[in-house]
């Protein structure tokens, strides 16, 4: 990443910060737990290019039922093309839901498709992308058949399994 | 770069020298050719000029396809597929007077359909729609502040600035009679003098280091160049001019005019790619059709309209539908429906490989027991009383004719396939059998003149030519219903195909021996003249099928 591009970053950094404290209850909400730039002062230093520096994790705070018991953290991977190429986004949290995988991949149009990515497109974006589909699952879009079918066929065990999910996995709120 | 309709040209040549021969890029010379226009040797040719070398003591075997009589065509090379579409682009432009890279993106919207962009530009009602749906900003309605601002608009009056057209003076330079005027970028955020900004007349501003970046990610990573968008949320294209513009990378600006070259020619109805290995010219015809063009540099010669290696007698559709059956409808699921048979009950497909003809399904689900022979239940043949050859119940009877009819079409497709696929196999062999042809010309000139020995040149020509009639023959026959003329079509085709061998029976031998070389000289010119007699009567007799409606087609093959 260039020299300009970290103030893009720094940018976005102070953004997703704003999330967990914006008061407006319909904003979404997240939790930044590691970014590359921890000291917004020390933005100069992060351009050094270890390769931390492309990893933000956080927590989002879904607002559907079963999901809204806990918070899930995430990682948002930028490539050294970033913004140019879309960042890769995973659930570090295990969370029983049809549209992420074993290993927390997850499918999300705006960052799937190089011709639906925009370099001008905000971080803040992304996470509401990610809630959205957690608080929606798209059935025909998923990437764990049999937790679709459950969903589908099965709602209560379905509802039974993602809620012991939450329980043993999920992460404080605040 | 100055002039209107000359970028193209003028950004090839400035990229001449610092190219010199590094191709390993993957990508179309296209610069290269440009630079040695000089030397390019093919230029507008009329068809009948073209197949010299084929047509040589051949005459009249080749072009009999009644189609592709008086088709005319040209053969165009990179550098001439560029002066044609800049040659379309300035048509146009004449008329419609707007800038020509704007004409340019109308054009591709319209797959370079000049007539229907002109009917739809001239429709007062709809012009908005159409600048809408071709992602470009309508240049009548443009806000008069942002023409000013955008230093990279491609009007005629900003198109005199130059601080775009020449980033890399443009970025070390500030403005010093405005220096106060600072804008941030959206992309990367820092905020750098107006000058170092540019957009499209959307309004979208963006830094041209990003503009570069982004540009570079979109054709180089993503092979995008005709549609590439605005950065922004938004979806108004950019133009060539613009890109050419902020590219300095010579690798990425080929890529570029190659891809818009590429899309030129692939929108182009009345335009085909030269299939030919290696080869980057293209065919330009004024309608498309069914004919066989043959490209002067390469000579490959195919169908214009398929763009498929010229397939006389076939005609396109079912040359596509044959190359589909043999790719997926292949031998493997033909020998399942010839072999196998299916559960009656729950469909499973079965294959017995033993045992007596009491089947139980092994689907754990279905279970179902019934007879092998006549696929009805197992239950009345246990009786004693029953007898399996009395079992003709309608559906026991359909599943076992159904059996029957795969079978025998299975082995009609086989007797088909092996044919077709023999004469393609013998036609891919055929350069090495050229390879013994020439060195047995060599040898024979001790003896020969070199012209003397030109028949065997000629007889190589027509046995290629009449192994590809032969190789379509077979797709031909595969689709046809059996009538009288279907069966002279055999006779025809039986004919051509005994002699073609014969022909290459006698290339193959080694007739250097041969003592008396005018003797096998003689026998080896019949034969040719023979095959090339008979190869033109069978494309008659379709051809004459084709306009009198002689042939009749099995849909449901």
């Amino acid at each position: 990443m260039s020299a300009g591009a970290n103030k893009r970053l720094l940018t976005e950094i102070t953004k997703l910060k704003a999330l967990s404290t914006n008061p407006d209850p319909s904003s979404v909400r997240f939790l930044l737990d590691k970014s590359p730039i921890d000291d917004p002062s020390g933005a100069a230093r992060a351009g050094a290019g270890n390769s931390s520096q492309n990893i933000i994790l956080g927590r989002v705070l879904p607002t559907s039922s079963i999901y809204n018991q806990a918070a899930y953290q995430i990682e948002i991977k930028l490539p050294p093309e970033f913004p140019f190429k879309p960042p890769e986004v995973r659930f570090i949290t295990s969370i029983y839901h049809p549209n992420v995988d074993e290993q927390g991949k997850i499918c999300v149009d705006l960052l799937n498709s190089n011709e639906t990515w925009k370099p001008t497109a905000p971080l803040v974006d992304v996470i509401k992308a990610v809630v959205e589909l957690i608080d929606n699952p798209k059935i025909d879009h998923a990437l764990n058949a049999d937790i679709a079918n459950e969903y589908t066929t099965n709602r209560p065990e379905f509802d039974r399994k993602a809620t012991a999910m939450v329980k043993k996995h999920g992460l404080p709120r605040s | 770069m100055d002039e209107d309709d000359q970028f193209f040209i003028d950004d090839n040549s400035e990229d001449a020298e610092e190219e010199g021969s590094d191709d390993d890029t993957g990508f179309f010379p296209i610069d290269e050719s440009i630079v040695h226009s000089t030397n390019v040797t093919t230029t507008r040719t009329a068809p009948e000029q073209l197949p010299a070398k084929f047509s040589s003591g051949i005459s009249g075997a080749s072009n009999n396809y009644p189609l592709d009589n008086n088709f005319e065509y040209v053969v165009l090379s990179q550098d001439e597929i560029v002066k044609y579409m800049v040659e379309c682009i300035k048509e146009v432009n004449e008329v419609i007077k707007l800038p020509t890279t704007t004409v340019r993106l109308l054009l591709h919207h319209f797959r370079w359909d000049k007539e229907k962009l002109m009917e739809r530009f001239y429709d007062p009602n709809h012009q908005d729609e159409l600048f809408r749906q071709a992602h470009i900003v309508n240049p009548f309605k443009k806000a008069p502040q942002l023409q000013t601002q955008l230093s990279n608009s491609s009007h005629r009056s900003a198109r005199r600035q130059t601080s775009v057209t020449s980033p890399s003076h443009s970025l070390t330079t500030v403005n010093p009679l405005r220096p106060s005027t600072e804008q941030t970028c959206a992309i990367c955020c820092s905020t750098k003098p107006v000058n170092e900004m540019a957009g499209l007349e959307c309004g979208h501003i963006f830094c041209t280091d990003c503009w570069r970046h982004y540009l570079t990610t979109k054709i180089i990573d993503e092979g995008i160049g005709q549609t590439i968008p605005c950065p922004a949320k938004c979806d108004i294209l950019v133009d060539d001019r613009t890109v050419l513009a902020l590219i300095e990378i010579p690798a990425v600006r080929r890529k570029y005019q190659h891809l818009i070259t590429n899309s030129f020619v692939e929108c182009n109805r009345n335009m085909r790619w030269c299939p030919g290995n290696n080869c980057t010219n293209a065919i330009k015809a004024s309608y498309c059709d069914v004919a066989m063009v043959t490209c002067t540099t390469c000579k490959t010669s195919f169908c214009f309209q398929c763009g498929q290696s010229w397939h006389e007698p076939i005609k396109c559709k079912w040359l596509k539908r044959w190359q589909k059956k043999c790719h997926d409808d292949s031998e493997t699921s033909n020998w399942i429906s010839a072999n196998t048979k299916e559960c009656p009950k729950c469909h499973a497909t079965i294959e017995k490989n033993g045992g007596c003809n009491h089947l139980i399904c092994k689907n754990q689900s279905c279970k179902y027991e019934f007879c092998w022979i006549c696929l009805g239940p197992w239950e009345p043949h246990g009786s004693s009383w029953y007898n399996c050859n009395r079992f003709n119940e309608d559906d026991a009877k359909k599943a076992r004719d159904d059996q029957e009819r795969s079978r025998a079409a299975l082995q009609r497709y086989l007797h088909y396939y092996k044919r077709y696929h023999n004469h393609h196999e013998s036609l891919r062999l055929e350069s090495k059998l050229l390879d013994q042809v020439q060195k047995r010309m060599e040898l024979m000139q001790q003896q020969m003149s070199w012209i003397e020995v030109q028949f065997l040149q000629v007889a190589c020509d027509v046995l290629r030519q009449c192994r590809q009639t032969l190789m379509y023959t077979y797709p031909f026959a595969f689709y046809l219903k059996r009538n009288n003329h279907s069966i002279i079509f055999e006779q025809n085709q039986a004919d051509l195909e005994h002699a073609t061998e014969e022909l290459s029976g006698y290339l193959e031998r080694d007739s250097t021996q041969t003592t008396n070389l005018t003797e096998m000289k003689q026998k080896v010119q019949d034969k040719y003249r023979y095959c090339s007699t008979r190869r033109k009567v069978l494309l008659d007799h379709v051809t004459e099928g084709y306009e009198s409606d002689y042939w009749e087609y099995n849909e449901d093959v």
